[in-house]
């Protein structure tokens, strides 16, 4: 990623200095040069706002520049549509390597609110550091809410102090929804959708009671943002109504991956008579009258795990090499009361130096929970391996 | 259900990913925090805390219980739980 980013100088405390091996001609900087540093480094200001890797099937993650332009159209809406003010407190639940950060900082200090940073544990104590810090914005991954319903923390009345909540980044149920309302009934709360694509989020669909009580499983993903189009396509063709994948063109869609044309050209097209640049999500989407998209699954396979993207088949590339010519299939699985990775491989091996690799080349929610040997892979009817089998399988232990 | 008893169940609960680090039977001590060692990830504790307040009846509000910094021991589990 840093070859692809064409990064020069790396930033990080001497502690994790001197646990990364890089080139020598990478410079790296910590805390004690910082203060040497200004002189030294030439920024070089160009379109974009910032770098994020998404995670690619072919092993090699994708480079997702985002453009100044599009952010300030996303932040600029985003200070429009909801009523912050400067006295607002926001939590970062978000890590700085997930886009949704962004949002955090840059909405916040838009507003001049106050950014509460949170302590690593104050995950699994959300409701005393919501009352503590007097928190009265939350965004979060909808498997944070989860995680306080399974503590059985979730109850009426629990976080009075908030008054806008959002939540992106992944599904969210309508169980989970229900429920997080109940809680937190001062909150106006709102399902954002966005692939980092289409910078942070592009649509929004605000929790009603209509929609708590709806028969969807999930939350609509809601309506685009004003400016921005939405269309399915089936079959290639583009409709405003029906069920397809979700293509999306407006200030807010990116231009492409970095230094991936083959990528680019795949997810990124021009349609229409006034060749209108659009993004195709992967999503497969239910678009009614109205122009409410309602997700309806993958095009692909990838999934979504405390809202990180995940193609499977990153972490077989990892695994791949050490099999001795053994095949590997990863599935996203519902197990330990959530979403994990399971593994299947079907020759004998240790799975030790396996984990280790894994470790060392992949981020940890990308280190599958296990690793299964099988005799050998089900396969459907066209030869294609039956991912739904291998899932049965590993929840049935 | 006793200590012991108690402690086996951990042990077999968390078997797939402490196996999955390496770690041995004996190297699952009391003082071992389940939480700082990457042993368990925060929804994989919470699971096993649900799971543990199934199997032994005890109701306790999780947040309080993980104010105590031990709590995430296994130790600290155990002394919850018994």
């Amino acid at each position: 990623m840093l070859d692809r980013a064409a990064v020069r100088t790396v930033l990080c405390t001497s502690e994790h200095a001197s646990s990364v091996s890089l080139p020598p001609s990478f410079k790296v900087v910590d805390e004690h040069a910082f203060q040497a540093l200004a002189p030294i480094v030439e920024v070089h200001v160009g379109p974009e706002a910032y770098l994020m890797f998404t995670s690619g099937s072919t092993g090699v993650p994708k480079g997702v520049p985002v453009g100044r332009a599009q952010l300030a159209a996303y932040l600029g809406h985003v200070a429009r549509a909801f009523p912050f003010t400067n006295t607002d407190r926001f939590t970062q639940f978000f890590a700085l390597s997930f886009d949704l950060s962004v949002h955090d900082l840059f909405v916040c200090w838009g507003a001049g609110a106050c950014l509460c940073v949170p302590p690593s544990d104050a995950v699994l104590r959300a409701v005393s550091y919501v009352r503590e810090q007097r928190i009265s914005v939350w965004f979060s991954v909808p498997s944070q809410v989860a995680l306080m319903r399974r503590m059985r923390s979730l109850v009426p009345g629990c976080m009075p102090g908030l008054r806008l909540a959002f939540f992106c980044g992944e599904a969210l149920s309508t169980v989970v929804a229900r429920s997080w309302c109940h809680a937190v009934p001062s909150a106006a709360s709102y399902n954002l959708y966005g692939p980092t694509e289409t910078t942070i989020a592009i649509a929004v669909q605000p929790l009603t009671s209509a929609v708590l009580d709806g028969t969807d499983e999930v939350v609509p993903l809601g309506r685009v943002f004003p400016g921005h189009h939405a269309q399915v396509l089936n079959d290639d063709m583009p409709s405003l109504v029906g069920e397809g994948e979700l293509v999306l063109a407006g200030p807010q869609v990116n231009a492409g991956y970095l230094n991936d044309e083959a990528a680019t050209e795949r997810c990124f097209h021009s349609l229409g008579p006034d060749e209108v640049r659009w993004y195709r999500t992967g999503d497969r989407v239910r678009m009614d009258a109205d122009g409410v998209m309602h997700f309806t699954g993958r095009m692909d396979d990838q999934v979504k795990l405390n809202g990180h993207r995940v193609e499977p088949g990153e972490v077989d590339a990892v695994l791949q090499p050490l099999l001795n010519g053994g095949n590997t299939a990863t599935v996203a699985v519902e197990l330990e009361g959530g979403l994990r990775l399971v593994t299947f491989i079907d020759v004998p091996a240790d799975t030790e130096p396996m984990f280790a690799a894994l470790r060392s080349r992949l981020p940890e929610h990308m280190v599958p929970a296990r690793i299964i040997q099988v005799e050998a892979f089900p396969y459907g009817p066209h030869g294609k391996l039956d991912r739904k089998a291998l899932i049965t399988l590993a929840q049935n232990g | 259900m006793d200590r012991k008893e108690l402690r086996a169940l951990l042990c077999k609960r968390i078997e797939g990913r402490s196996s999955a680090l390496g770690l041995t039977n004996a190297e699952l001590t009391d003082d071992l925090d389940l939480l700082r060692s990457g042993v368990l990830d925060s929804l994989s504790f919470v699971d096993l805390m649900a799971g543990l307040m199934d199997a032994t009846g005890k109701e306790l509000d999780l947040e309080n219980a993980l104010e105590d910094r031990k709590a995430s021991t296994i130790g600290g589990l155990l002394d919850l739980f018994t």
